[in-house]
């Protein structure tokens, strides 16, 4: 992974000590509440219903063991022993106290972490594919971009104070896994005729309260000229993007409001416009970038599966969460190895501090001391030998973070909901508790399939309730907690928004209603049809009768 | 309004700013807002720009109304009424990297001691805050930094130039090494 120089290192120490600064003229009132909020939002800062929330980064989701076993010491030292792994790749911590921040900073800094951009109207956390660099369908590896990226938006003069939030997602695979047409910019690596790497660029998706498929801007960006394409989108938004109201201050709003083409070429200009060569990547560069994602070495096939086939015969539990949870690698003898974060009566993403330091030392002795982060909140280790695939899995066992349900009905996405933010009308983890009610055996939940719950507690679609197979977005009537159903919506390649189902439900008919949509499914599917292929083959139709009952099915 | 900084420290206004209404003054060092430019005649104004003259600007003027005529004052004064909005970052920077602007500009109005030091990267060269702040949050604010990611306007240390020197030294060196070797 990405190593700092000592360039890194004393941006981040000199950031930390701004910080720091800056929360003692809060505290000591120089600063009021109005001037301290975007000072403390760009460094992840919130305050929330019961206590401050501080998001901190992680860069495409890639983390050390080191890494981990520091947030694990956080979430000890200055909160309640847990934290939250976010549906973009960063992990926050609901309990810290405002005076404990600067040295929870520093104490991330010992590390090469921070919380750098993690909020606030500027340049976000770059995220990309948890499967960078290991996945069989890649073309090439986004990190290297990401990192160039990351490096890029870190304290840039220019788009510290954007309209609105603004985030960028990178993809080198055929498969999207990063929902890179549901981001302010979506980047995907593709090469032209003559087998030059370049970019895909989209531009203006985005989910909240006017979800949106990003716009196609241009089909290839040569790679040299990633940063300087970057600024002169940003630097069109950034002048032209409305400032009046921040529930139309998003790009998606410009990019529609002016039509992609028209801001197309406002981008094309202002690019041809800009000095490009200061921004340029030179060969070397990229060459440096991509120096810092090397593959680990990799043992022969028959000796990376040894005894691997019979610990599978032999063991029915193991081969269940084998199937469920690893992932074909692109190299033979390996798999990729999901850690889920979907625990029965655990909150979707939260992991504690004795979990996170179980989970760094298996990283550091089983997959190249590496973790990632997932958009669906989970944990993966890339690389894991299938001869060590059985010590693993029982490990993960001992830590409860075995449950065989990667991608499955009870793999939910949730935003924290009614009891963490200010923001949420109605319940969001409480209701994902009852979801892993629905099912009553590993067996039920492995023939229903790939099924992606999504929760949002309200309209600002953090749980991208637009995109959930199943999304459950909640509303709220005359101070009482109802939810509203979308179905069919995907941010895979080909992303897709959830259609409506019908009128809200009620809090307490939510799992009922969950329940009727699988009942449907498992009626009307063909042999191995996925949850998604029958709900686009037959229609909202039958599972609108399922939920409402006949008179409602017109 | 609060006091003046230049980069290098606290300085007194040499700039009078008057209202629309009042008369301009010939040999002065007057600004006009950009409204009242515009509405000028045109021999009026080829007298004033011989003479010296600023321009006041709002926060969120168009660069394409008012690069081109950027050069025809000696200071452009950016008025801001609301820090969070940060349309005048790219103002500034086009003026410098676009139009080739060398006059000097300033913030003024409200913005943090905080912003300062992107202010400076994207082009200002003088500040002059609302409300009162502590001489020291400025000097630290503008001291905090040595070195950024992004190419900017001050030249100043950038991390991609030093890296490069850093590969280029290492490649020399090793060169060296294997010639005596």
């Amino acid at each position: 992974m990405y190593q700092y120089d000592r360039f890194d290192r004393e941006l981040v120490e000199a950031r930390v000590r701004e910080f720091d600064a800056q929360t003692r003229r809060y505290i000591a009132g120089e600063l009021t509440e109005e001037q301290f909020k975007p000072l403390r939002l760009m460094n992840g800062l919130y305050f929330q219903r019961q206590a401050p929330m501080l998001r901190v980064a992680v860069p495409y989701g890639l983390m050390s063991s080191k890494q981990v076993e520091m947030l694990a010491y956080i979430a000890e030292t200055y909160d309640r022993g847990y934290g939250h792994f976010t549906t973009r790749q960063n992990i926050q911590y609901n309990w810290p106290k405002l005076e404990s921040v600067p040295d929870i900073l520093r104490d991330l800094a010992r590390v090469d972490m921070h919380a750098i951009q993690t909020s606030g109207n500027c340049i976000r956390n770059v995220t990309s594919d948890h499967l960078a660099g290991v996945a069989a369908d890649e073309l090439a590896d986004p990190r290297p971009y990401c990192e160039l990226l990351r490096q890029w938006a870190t304290l840039h003069p220019e788009f510290a104070y954007l309209p609105r939030k603004f985030k960028i997602a990178v993809s080198g695979a055929v498969r999207d896994r990063a929902a890179t047409e549901v981001h302010d910019i979506g980047l995907n690596l593709t090469t032209d005729a003559d087998g030059r790497l370049g970019f895909q660029v989209l531009v203006g998706g985005g989910l909240g309260r006017t979800p949106m498929i990003g716009k196609l801007i241009r089909s290839f960006l040569p790679e040299r000229d990633l940063l300087s394409y970057m600024e002169a989108i940003l630097r069109v938004y950034n002048q032209l993007g409305r400032r009046d109201n921040k529930y139309k201050a998003r790009i998606k709003i410009l990019v529609q409001s002016l039509g992609a083409e028209k801001f197309a070429e406002l981008v094309e200009a202002q690019w041809q416009a800009l000095n490009q060569s200061d921004l340029r990547l030179s060969r070397q560069e990229i060459i440096a970038a991509k120096s810092h994602f090397p593959a680990p070495a990799y043992l022969a096939e028959n000796e990376a599966s040894e005894g691997f086939g019979d610990w599978l015969r032999a063991d029915q539990a193991f081969a269940r969460w084998y199937r469920n949870n690893t992932r074909t690698h692109r190299v033979a003898g390996y798999r990729i190895a999901f850690i889920s974060l979907k625990a029965r009566d655990w909150a979707p993403g939260d992991i504690t501090a004795t979990q996170l330091r179980a989970v760094a030392g298996l990283a550091r002795r089983y997959s190249a001391d590496e973790l990632r982060s997932t958009h669906g909140q989970n944990l993966v280790l890339a690389d894991v030998a299938k001869r060590d695939l059985y010590a693993v899995w029982q490990q993960l066992q001992q830590h409860d973070l075995a449950t065989p349900n990667i991608n499955t009905l009870t793999d939910v996405i949730s935003c924290p909901g009614l009891e963490f933010c200010s923001l949420a009308n109605a319940e969001a983890i409480p209701v994902a508790k009852e979801i892993h009610g629905l099912v009553r055996s590993y067996e039920e939940l492995e023939d229903l399939g790939d099924i992606r719950v999504k929760i949002s507690g309200c309209m600002n679609a953090c749980g991208h309730h637009h995109v959930g197979h199943i999304g459950i977005l909640g509303v709220d009537k005359k101070g009482e907690q109802w939810y509203q159903l979308t179905l069919g919506g995907t941010a895979e390649k080909h992303a897709a928004l959830g259609k409506r189902l019908g009128p809200a439900v009620p809090r307490h008919g939510i799992a009922a209603a969950v329940r009727a949509l699988l009942d449907v499914y498992l009626d009307e599917r063909l042999a191995e049809e996925p949850f998604l292929d029958t709900v686009r083959r037959v229609g909202v139709g039958p599972f609108k009768e399922g939920v409402y009952g006949q008179a409602m099915a017109a | 309004m609060g006091r003046q900084w230049r980069l290098d420290g606290p300085v007194s206004d040499s700039w009078s700013h008057p209202d629309d209404e009042e008369d301009l003054v010939a040999g002065q060092s007057q600004t006009v807002t950009w409204s009242r430019w515009t509405g000028l005649p045109e021999d009026e104004r080829n007298r004033l720009k011989w003479q010296g003259i600023g321009v006041r600007v709002p926060q969120d003027i168009s660069i394409e109304e008012f690069g081109s005529s950027a050069t025809a004052f000696e200071i452009i004064v950016v008025r801001i009424e609301a820090f969070e909005d940060g349309r005048h970052f790219s103002l500034v920077r086009q003026l410098r990297d676009r139009f080739a602007y060398q006059g000097t500009i300033r913030a003024s109005g409200s913005l943090l001691p905080d912003q300062l030091e992107q202010a400076r990267r994207c082009g200002y060269d003088e500040f002059e805050l609302a409300g009162t702040h502590h001489a020291q949050d400025i000097t630290d604010a503008l001291a905090r930094y040595t070195a950024y990611y992004q190419p900017d306007v001050t030249g100043r240390s950038r991390i991609r130039a030093a890296r490069r020197g850093l590969a280029e030294e290492k490649v020399a060196r090793d060169g060296n090494a294997s010639a005596a070797g």
